[in-house]
């Protein structure tokens, strides 16, 4: 039903994947996600657009992220965390498999860890 | 009105673009960085003006805008070929600060036509948003602009940080606020 709230599968994805992540970038989540770069930055383009998300440059890569100075942003993420919960634990740890939070350089990766 | 493209402040091509949208049946209200540029005589310049529609109905927009010499950029941007220092951007409405969406725009009576535009107070909080949600300083800074040289309801502010949990900031901001007062 998300795909046809927000028009399309890759809006869906993207919607779930920045609510998991709080913050997106367009190759990962492209790879993450297995949908072309040209969809996803397309995508990212429209909610931003919108006023949905906005973007700040790192470096080369662009992050976006739920636009915090819109209150009804709110609503929405809402509305998204409720198809977020629905998709069982076990699921969403394959969807999102990645770690993405910050991690000390060096510190060793044991097996299984990402 | 007549408006020289090449040297206008935000404030005339504020007004002559909105008069003329507004001639048009399209109504709009200014808002972000540009309403510190009108509300601090140009001592702050933006480089853009945003303009919201309060109508999501509008569907010649690019045609009106057209016939004032404004070209379409990308999906909300318009450019005019001698105007190279401004350039007119129209954000996704409705207008909204933070957690506050019940905002009512001051109208300026401009040549006959009513003109809308944020009032110091909802400047305020605008550039207040922007600092507390993006670190940006230098909105905290034009906040305070807007506020030594307009009224201010200083309660309005101080509920508004509240309501985005961020008391903090008004206390910031009152004291920053009444230093450069005195």
């Amino acid at each position: 039903m998300l795909e046809v709230i927000f028009g399309n599968s890759t809006a869906a994805k993207i919607m779930l994947y920045l609510y998991h992540y709080g913050e997106i970038y367009a190759s990962g989540a492209s790879k993450d996600m297995n949908i072309t770069l040209s969809q996803v930055q397309k995508q990212l383009d429209k909610f931003e657009t919108a006023g949905i998300f906005v973007s700040k440059k790192i470096g080369n890569v662009r992050i976006y992220k739920f636009n915090p100075k819109v209150g009804t942003i709110n609503k929405l993420k809402e509305l998204v965390g409720v198809y977020y919960e629905a998709i069982p634990l076990s699921e969403r740890e394959k969807i999102f498999n990645l770690r993405r939070r910050p991690r000390r350089r060096g510190k060793p990766v044991i097996k299984g860890e990402v | 009105m007549k408006i020289n493209f090449n040297n206008c402040t935000e404030e005339e091509l504020w007004k002559y673009v909105a008069s003329y949208l507004q001639i048009k049946g399209i109504d709009t209200v200014l808002v972000g960085g540009s309403v510190v540029s009108v509300y601090t005589d140009g001592a702050y310049q933006s480089g853009d003006l945003d303009l919201i529609l309060t109508s999501m109905f509008v569907k010649n927009l690019s045609e009106v805008m057209g016939e004032i010499g404004f070209q379409r950029r990308s999906a909300r941007h318009y450019t005019h070929p001698e105007c190279k220092h401004l350039f007119i951007e129209f954000p996704a409405g409705p207008i909204e600060i933070g957690s506050d969406n019940n905002i009512a725009p001051e109208t300026v009576e401009f040549e006959g036509k009513k003109i809308k535009i944020l009032s110091p107070t909802d400047c305020v909080k605008d550039r207040l948003a922007s600092y507390l949600y993006f670190n940006a300083r230098e909105c905290f800074d034009q906040a305070l602009l807007v506020a030594k040289r307009h009224p201010v309801n200083l309660p309005k502010v101080k509920k508004w940080c509240k309501n985005e949990n961020r008391e903090d900031v008004f206390i910031e901001f009152r004291s920053k606020l009444k230093s450069i007062k005195n």
